[in-house]
């Protein structure tokens, strides 16, 4: 809804009245774009809203009501800086039923447009026609291209608009590839497009490039913590750390695989550049790069005494060194022929074939090597993790699905499967398990979600991004909250706006035992009726209401003053992640439902999204501490493992409990930690 | 055990200031049990027969034990939620083995369900452990293989000949490990896990399979246990498996900056003969 409480209809009102129907082809929503002039606008948006209502289309064996489409399209558009045009609205709400699991990457990405949907659309329709055999290759590289994108944004190397542009590139290329060396070219070339778009040098090692994308630079900083000097450097830890993933899932280096990869493809060139009189022993000087690199090439062999399962063992198989050295052992035969043969490029191109599972392994140990650390048991202690990974299911034909943890039937060990538009979620379950129990997160069920949520937000945070006086501005604007709350209790006029600004913020009960409590000038009482979001929440509602000359205090003017100084986004970084219930898995701010709203889903999850801020609360008590942003990025998994040894729920949905335990969080005692290796 | 040895050269000359040189020489033991072809103990093999390589390169034993006394045991019971009917005889299965160690044998007391915790530190006073397995209550999710994963790991940190004994009744349902994962987390470690299958555990299949898999592939042996009475004689055995182990020792003065450090043993002159040992360290 907009400011004077309309309904914001992405695309327009008139868009909602043709995107009903179940088909879900690109075609089909093309048909209809054409038709959005000739549609007409209904004059009340009640009548919109209600025509939705009416209608249910079952698509893929699912019933899908428009109402549910147009929320998901609802939630893309709240997260732009430009309202989406009516074309884009109409293709994403014909896409829903078919896509609805990747929608996340459309709201990560802001400055998409509708050519850039359908470009899209048009990939993902060709991908679903891939031979089975490389189905999950494919959809790999896909995925982690597309989220190398999204992670190269949010560490601050790719504007949104530059996004868009990647996208879009790499889309129209899977779109376009019509054979098997196609699918491998696209996946390079868009891998060099995305590196170079980011600001790597040409002979710049890719991997390096990327290990300081993701940490940023080294900045060793010295800070003094409960009477004791600490020195740490995150920046060179994460970067350890990401190496550390690498090498324990023996992943071949994105730098040699793109070395061989251009290697090949001026080899592949040789016989056209001899027919046009050009110098080919020259172009055939390739040949030693791609030796040189085909030994650095890193497999993972299935031990003989452990037998894997079949799936596991095909996913190992496709990684072939001794078949990249055969081919290698025929050129090195062509070329030593005194005229170049025709069979150079044929063998070229076979290649590079070969190289399509090295690099789909390689671009999604990148993403895993961004969300997890050696310490997770399922890195260190299953080194076929990444590999595991299955990007759709093969009995059931989805190929979009949500990312989340399996296992296979009548097994154990979890593994990952889907996109990664929902990563952070599957990594929050995966990762609560560590190398040394003593470090692990353990839960009952009851609060298991809720720590998941967490982990999730902590582990979605990049780090390197965080300005360290973001976490000053979160904790001025908790207690601005605070302010307003303790001042409504001793000022009338102040106590009804808080009345008015909590409306869709506190649940019904809440609200009134809140007002309960202020007009008896029971402070603690009021206090305690609130968590920390609601806080921030109420700071924000309290600096643009009509009171807020009232509230004019040292704080509002040191508010004021970090404003000036740190980007309001920064403090985004400490919200949360909500894919579910935001549909954007980047942890950031966002107005959501009271938690009473939540409690009586059949699912926890949405719950948990809503509880999963225990940034802020840590934010929070690393400013009374005077911790700098890197001794919290420290900090912040052992202080999940506090929490979770703190919270008593009574159920699974006792969010009270929750945030109680979220408030008697305490980082003192954790402060060894900073000095551990 | 594993020696830490800080050698510290104090150089005085007559002047004033003095320098501090630190040398760190690290004495790492390895754990080798020997078969033929039968799976027979071999006990006749010499310091000569074995060749030890860290990161690739061949090490010199400086220590050779044929055998060794002293054990350190992990006694780890499974307390899930399925256990509630069984624990009772457990815990008096477990008093029994305690009776069955030997004094100067190292006990420590681990339980799992949803994860791994540890009830009582490793020591040889009985009663700490006695007390401590009485505590157990049974409740949550069975994580099996990324308890053993995450306690061979732990162990392994620590010198001396070390097993697991696992008490379990219920399969794996909610591990981060497959079986075949955690199989190969512990066979890095080199510590052997004897499993007992005890009460309403001896009718389900796929546990004992899945139970045998794990003791034999990381070197232990598989007990089905009928009775109290039988968890002493499954004791005893096992001391009789592990004082056939040979203590391998020798000083690593690698530079290998990673945290896994890779061992590789082999005997050059018997290929026949079947070695279990582990395969590398965490620095």
């Amino acid at each position: 809804m907009d400011q004077d409480g309309n309904v914001r209809f992405p695309g327009s009102g008139r868009v909602w009245t043709i995107a009903n129907g179940g088909s879900q082809t690109l075609a089909e929503a093309q048909k209809l774009t054409k038709r959005i002039g000739h549609a007409g606008s209904p004059d009340a948006e009640d009548e919109i809203l209600l025509s939705m209502l009416d209608q249910k289309n079952e698509i893929t064996r699912r019933k899908v009501s428009p109402v549910e489409k147009f929320l998901a399209v609802a939630k893309i558009d709240a997260h732009r800086k430009q309202p989406m045009d009516e074309a884009m609205a109409l293709t994403l709400s014909r896409m829903y039923a078919k896509y609805r699991a990747i929608f996340p990457y459309f709201a990560a990405i802001s400055s998409l447009n509708s050519d850039d949907v359908t470009t899209f659309a048009r990939a993902a329709e060709r991908i679903e026609k891939v031979d089975e055999a490389e189905m999950n290759t494919v959809l790999g590289e896909f995925h982690s291209l597309i989220q190398l994108i999204v992670l190269l944004k949010e560490t601050g190397k790719l504007p949104d608009e530059k996004c868009a542009q990647l996208f879009s590139f790499v889309s129209a290329k899977f779109a376009g590839a019509k054979t098997s060396v196609d699918v491998t070219q696209a996946a390079f070339e868009s891998a060099e497009n995305i590196l170079r778009a980011a600001g790597r040098r040409p002979e710049e090692d890719a991997d390096l490039f990327l290990v300081h994308a993701f940490s940023g630079d080294a900045s060793p900083q010295e800070f003094w913590v409960d009477g004791t000097l600490h020195s740490i450097d995150f920046s060179v830890r994460n970067k350890n750390r990401m190496k550390e993933v690498f090498r324990l899932q023996h992943i071949s280096s994105l730098d040699t695989l793109l070395r061989m990869h251009r290697a090949a493809q001026s080899l592949a060139q040789v016989s056209a550049a001899a027919a046009f009189g050009r110098d080919a022993a020259a172009e055939a000087a390739a040949y030693p790069e791609i030796e040189l690199n085909a030994s650095k090439l890193l497999e993972a062999t299935d031990d003989s005494d452990v037998t894997s399962s079949y799936k596991l063992r095909r996913e190992i198989s496709a990684e072939s060194r001794a078949e990249i050295e055969r081919t290698l052992g025929k050129l090195k035969k062509q070329f030593s022929m005194p005229q170049p043969s025709k069979e150079i490029p044929k063998l070229a191109a076979k290649l590079i074939e070969e190289l399509n599972p090295f690099i789909k392994t390689t671009l999604v140990g990148w993403i895993y090597a961004f969300y997890f650390s050696p310490q997770d048991l399922a890195i260190g202690g299953d080194r076929y993790f990444v590999r595991r990974h299955t990007f759709y299911d093969r009995y059931r034909r989805q190929y979009w699905l949500e990312t989340r943890p399996a296992t296979d039937p009548g097994s154990t060990g979890n593994y990952l499967t889907g996109g990664f538009a929902q990563m952070p979620s599957a990594v929050g379950y995966v990762a609560k398990t560590k190398l040394e129990a003593a470090d692990s997160i353990i839960t009952s069920q009851r609060e298991d979600a809720v720590v998941t949520a967490g982990l999730a937000a902590i582990r979605s945070v990049p780090w390197n991004r965080v300005s360290e006086r973001s976490i000053h501005l979160a904790a001025l604007k908790l207690r601005l909250g605070r302010e307003f709350v303790v001042r409504s209790a001793f000022d009338p006029e102040m106590r009804k706006e808080l009345g008015r600004v909590t409306i869709g913020l506190l649940g019904l009960r809440r609200r009134f035992d809140l007002l309960q409590a202020l007009g008896a000038s029971d402070v603690n009482g009021a206090l305690n009726q609130l968590s920390n979001a609601d806080f921030f929440f109420l700071a924000d509602a309290l600096s643009t209401s009509p009171v807020s000359k009232r509230a004019q205090s040292i704080l509002t003017d040191a508010i004021a003053h970090e404003t000036m100084v740190v980007p309001p986004h920064q403090v985004d970084y400490f919200g949360g992640t909500h894919p579910g219930i935001d549909g954007c898995a980047q942890p950031h701010f966002t107005r959501l439902a009271p938690y009473e709203e939540y409690e009586n889903l059949m699912f926890v999850d949405p719950l948990a999204e809503r509880l999963s801020d225990i940034l802020l609360y840590a934010a929070d008590a690393a400013d009374r501490l005077g911790l700098p942003v890197q001794g919290l990025a420290l900090l912040a998994e052992p202080l999940l493992q506090q929490f979770s040894l703190q919270v008593k729920m009574s159920h699974n949905t006792d969010w009270q409990s929750a945030i109680e335990a979220m408030r008697s969080i305490d980082l003192v005692p954790l402060i060894p930690v900073l000095d551990r290796n | 055990m594993r020696i830490r040895l800080f050698l510290f050269f104090m150089l005085c000359a007559d002047i004033s200031w003095s320098q501090t040189f630190k040398v760190d020489v690290r004495m790492i033991e390895v754990y080798a049990t020997v078969s033929d072809s039968r799976g027979r103990a071999m006990t006749n093999l010499h310091s000569d027969d074995f060749h030890v390589l860290e990161d690739n390169r061949l090490q010199q034993i400086r220590v050779f034990e044929p055998q060794s006394s002293a054990m350190t045991i992990a006694l780890l019971v499974d307390t899930t939620g399925s256990m509630a009917a069984d624990l009772p005889r457990v815990k008096n299965a477990v008093a029994r083995l305690l009776d069955a160690v030997k004094p100067e044998d190292n006990v420590g007391l681990f339980t799992f369900a949803n994860g791994l915790n540890r009830l009582s530190n490793f020591s040889t006073d009985r009663n700490t452990t006695l007390k401590a397995i009485f505590k157990a209550r049974a409740a949550g999710q069975t994580a099996l293989f990324d308890s053993v994963a995450q306690l061979s790991r732990q162990i392994s940190k620590d010198g001396g000949k070390k097993a697991i004994l696992l008490f379990t009744d219920g399969d794996d349902n909610s591990s981060v490990l497959s079986l075949e994962a955690s199989v190969k987390s512990v066979q890095r470690t080199g510590v052997p896990i004897y499993t007992v299958l005890y009460g309403s555990a001896l009718k389900d299949q796929r546990l004992s399979q899945r139970l045998e898999k794990i003791s034999v592939l990381t070197g232990g042996i598989p007990f089905k246990v009928k009775d109290a009475g039988g968890v002493a004689s499954a004791f005893a055995r096992v001391g009789e498996d592990m004082q056939n182990m040979y203590l391998l020792g020798y000083q690593s003065d690698s530079d290998n900056q990673d945290d896994w450090r890779s061992i590789k043993v082999t005997l050059p002159n018997h290929p026949k003969l079947k070695l279990r040992a582990k395969e590398g360290y965490w620095r």
